[in-house]
């Protein structure tokens, strides 16, 4: 995976090349936002024209799929009085998640309730909390490149992945324990299979 | 950061956590129309007034202000930045989706035309402009007239920005004294803004052509400082030197 990551730093990318790239990961970061369906499409867009408009990727630390996850933090953060939050909930956008595995139903329920658990646990917080965590916890970018991405003190970024840790480890536990859940999940589920 | 370890790493959680933030990590599309979505970006860079190129690429030929209509919901506005070279990666477009941003007029009056690409609503908003006579760092504020200023949707800040950012290129083609009192605006209408690198980089790059070279190169190394991989750099290395100053100056 490092390796992977360092070759895709080597080389300048155009936002055409971005988009082949990381368009869909970038929808999903912005839904893991809570950013709402509706919009994210129009988001994508401009995240990637912002992309063109600075030049495309330039090789650093970053990644370039981080790279254009400060960007779309940087878009929902400006227009985020503009837009109404999603209230979709998070077991739709696991399920959402899910149906991209190739995976038997019993083991896509699994994965579904598993995605979920994670995502009501990122809907307990703000966006700049959630992009920290996000991309410290699941996409492995150190405390310092963050900083750079998000354009924001390191010891900012600390403060924040300690306080978003401490809202995701709380609310996590807290949608472990609920039963319904579990059961929300396995409706949607047999919704969706139906 | 290997005094903070990842909540995959820690052992001190619980292995569902981690079997879940594992899941996490993997699963990251939600099923996303690529193709759809690359003709809708081709068009909104080619709207914009044309393609980047990679650091030493071909030169871009010249770009200019367009004015597009929204087509459905993905109208477009874009321009480019900064006019070609080798480094044409300076020559960027931006263009903004669902949105049509009036065109900025632009005409040969130097000391009033930032105040007429002024994207503000209103009546007779004040914007302060560095006059042609005036001492250099010294903004007179001039009034507006209404019924000439762009009116971009107050809707979308974004939108605003864009538009802003048009005109001050614009500007710091035409006029770089104004485009530095204009660019300056623009830092305080957007102090959370996207574009803010583009804008200082202008910013800086006005300052020099307006033979204020010691701002421009003071801005310059503050500007190095936290964009140190900026496009803009290159720009920024053939300003002129900062003068000497003599000793005992103080500015």
């Amino acid at each position: 995976m490092k390796e992977e990551s360092e070759q895709e730093n080597a080389a300048w990318l155009s936002a055409e090349d971005l988009f082949v790239a990381h368009a869909a990961y970038i929808a999903s970061f912005l839904r893991r936002l809570g950013m709402p369906a509706s919009e994210v499409d129009d988001l994508v867009q401009d995240v990637f024209l912002i992309a063109h408009t600075k030049g495309g990727f330039t090789p650093g630390e970053a990644k370039p799929r981080s790279w254009l996850s400060a960007i779309a933090v940087r878009l929902v953060q400006n227009k985020r009085r503009s837009l109404a939050r999603s209230r979709e909930d998070a077991n739709e956008l696991a399920m959402e998640f899910a149906a991209t595995s190739d995976k038997t139903p019993a083991e896509r329920l699994e994965l579904q309730r598993s995605l979920a658990r994670v995502q009501s646990a990122l809907d307990s917080m703000d966006v700049e909390h959630r992009a920290t965590f996000i991309l410290y916890e699941l996409e492995n970018e150190s405390c310092q490149t963050i900083s750079e991405l998000l354009q924001v003190p390191i010891g900012t970024v600390y403060s924040r992945l300690h306080k978003a840790r401490q809202r995701f480890l709380a609310a996590y536990e807290e949608a472990g324990d609920s039963p319904s859940a579990g059961l929300a999940a396995l409706a949607l589920f047999m919704g969706g299979a139906l | 950061m290997s005094a903070l370890p990842r909540l995959l790493e820690d052992p001190s959680t619980s292995e569902k956590l981690r079997a879940d933030l594992r899941q996490a990590q993997a699963h990251t599309a939600a099923p996303f129309d690529t193709t759809a979505g690359l003709l809708r970006l081709r068009d909104g860079m080619k709207a914009g007034g044309g393609p980047t190129t990679p650091p030493g690429g071909a030169a871009l030929p010249g770009s200019s202000w367009k004015l597009f209509a929204a087509l459905g919901v993905a109208g477009v506005v874009g321009w480019a930045l900064l006019s070609g070279g080798p480094e044409s990666r300076e020559l960027q477009v931006v263009a903004v989706r669902s949105k049509a941003v009036p065109m900025a007029q632009v005409e040969d009056k130097p000391e009033t035309v930032s105040a007429k690409l002024a994207p503000k609503h209103g009546d007779q908003p004040s914007v302060a402009v560095e006059s042609k006579g005036a001492r250099a760092g010294k903004l007179e504020p001039v009034q507006v007239p209404s019924s000439r200023t762009a009116a971009p949707d107050k809707s979308d800040p974004f939108a605003d920005e864009i538009a802003h950012l048009g005109a001050l290129r614009q500007l710091h083609r035409k006029d770089p004294a104004s485009a530095i009192a204009f660019a300056g605006e623009g830092h305080e209408k957007f102090p959370q803004g996207l574009l803010y690198e583009e804008r200082e980089a202008l910013l800086i790059l006005s300052l020099n052509d307006a033979g204020r070279l010691v701002e421009a190169q003071r801005r310059a190394e503050g500007f190095r400082a936290r964009f140190p991989r900026s496009a803009f750099l290159s720009k920024m290395e053939r300003m002129a030197p900062r003068p000497e100053e003599p000793l005992g100056a103080t500015e």
